[in-house]
């Protein structure tokens, strides 16, 4: 007998007729919702365990056992063998319990659903004779903002929006989103313009953006060559491709008394 | 600034006729600063009042929120004159989906079948 054939059939079919008592079927899903298990996560062995207890009760209260459930009890005594000896295989027969538990429990919601299906069809014709109308629009413009934020709640509100994005900002980022103050003022910048071309040698423009170490000092270097270019202290010559940038002459600290920051 | 019963009624009624959808009675309460209590029996007495007097309009309360609609005494006159055409009842199937989504969910379309035993 290397594959017996077992006529199961019977016992995991949830039978239409109710007996005296629920069907067995009707006994394990109770079983299953005692301990909140679902239908897919089934332990044989815990099931197996609990079901003999159950029909044990039974037996001491002395109920009349229908055949049906000592046969459920033995189908699922059969499970557990299978399951422990063939391990890796897929046992089909737990498939074909778990199929017909959830056959049984679709059953047992569909009735309900079907009990409660007149109400609710009341409720729609109910509701389906309310009108109601769109919302009026309002002018938000003319209202002025209500609302104090501290600083940091800003902080934590912009953290929340990055952190909905699944990714912790960057402070580097938060810098471009609320700019550091300019370390470079156009004066300053300037009076270092000035002392490098005292010396009479002219230099290169590319190079003086070249020697900048943030965008701010290159704004700072352009906006000071552009100034002192309109007081006519500096001349900027084409040179190639490039620009030379060469100092006039003149009171340095004056000139810079002049440019207004 | 204390609101007295009168005028948080009268409040009320004018933020529900311009909402149009419907408003948690929360946010009625945190805008006018009046305890949601006072908003929840406000509104209670609006709606009292617009259906013992008979009055075309009614104030529902569903799920924490008010709504100002027509009463639906009216529904057949209101489609008349906006000619309007009468909205289709939901048919049985409909019902049943609804009523799985509204009792097992989150629910798959595959589950309604299984329950319902068709494809819907």
């Amino acid at each position: 007998m290397e594959d017996p054939t077992y006529h199961l059939e019977g016992v995991i079919r949830n039978r239409e007729e109710m007996q005296d008592f629920e069907g067995p079927l009707s006994l394990i899903l109770m079983l299953l919702s005692k301990n909140k298990i679902a239908i897919r996560d089934i332990k044989i062995s815990e099931i197996l365990d609990q079901y003999l207890t159950y029909l044990a009760q039974m037996e001491r209260m002395d109920l009349e056992i229908a055949s049906e459930f000592v046969q459920m009890a033995s189908y699922l005594l059969y499970i557990k063998t299978r399951t422990l000896l063939a391990a890796e295989d897929e046992t089909t027969e737990l498939e074909a319990l778990m199929q017909s538990l959830e056959q049984l429990k679709a059953r047992d919601v569909f009735s309900a659903v079907q009990q409660v299906t007149p109400a609710l069809k009341e409720a729609a014709e109910r509701g389906i004779l309310y009108y109601d109308k769109l919302p009026e629009p309002v002018r938000t413009g003319q209202r002025p903002y209500e609302y104090r934020h501290e600083k940091a709640d800003l902080l934590k509100a912009l953290m929340d929006v990055y952190s909905r994005g699944g990714r912790t900002p960057d402070l580097r980022e938060l810098a471009v989103a609320a700019p550091a103050r300019i370390p470079y003022g156009v004066r300053e910048k300037s009076r270092e313009l000035i002392g490098r071309l005292r010396s009479g040698k002219p230099a290169s423009l590319t190079g003086l953006y070249a020697q900048c170490r943030s965008r701010s000092e290159v704004v700072a270097t352009f906006v000071s060559i552009l100034e002192l270019c309109s007081m006519g202290s500096l001349t900027v010559e084409t040179d190639g491709d490039d620009y030379t940038v060469a100092y006039t002459g003149g009171d340095a600290e004056e000139i810079l008394d002049r440019i207004i920051e | 600034m204390k609101m007295d019963k009168k005028k948080l009624k009268s409040t009320i009624e004018a933020i529900l006729f311009a909402a149009g959808e419907p408003v948690p009675e929360a946010r009625i309460s945190l805008v006018l600063g009046v305890p949601e209590e006072d908003v929840a029996d406000c509104g209670h007495a609006l709606s009292e009042e617009y259906e013992r007097g008979e009055r075309g309009m009614r104030v529902l309360r569903l799920d924490g929120k008010l709504q100002m609609c027509s009463a639906p005494d009216y529904a057949q006159d209101i489609i008349k004159t906006m000619e309007r055409r009468k909205p289709p009842m939901l048919s049985q199937p409909a019902l049943e989906a609804l009523a799985i989504t509204a009792y097992f969910q989150p629910v798959t379309r595959a589950y309604i079948d299984q329950v319902r035993g068709v494809d819907s």
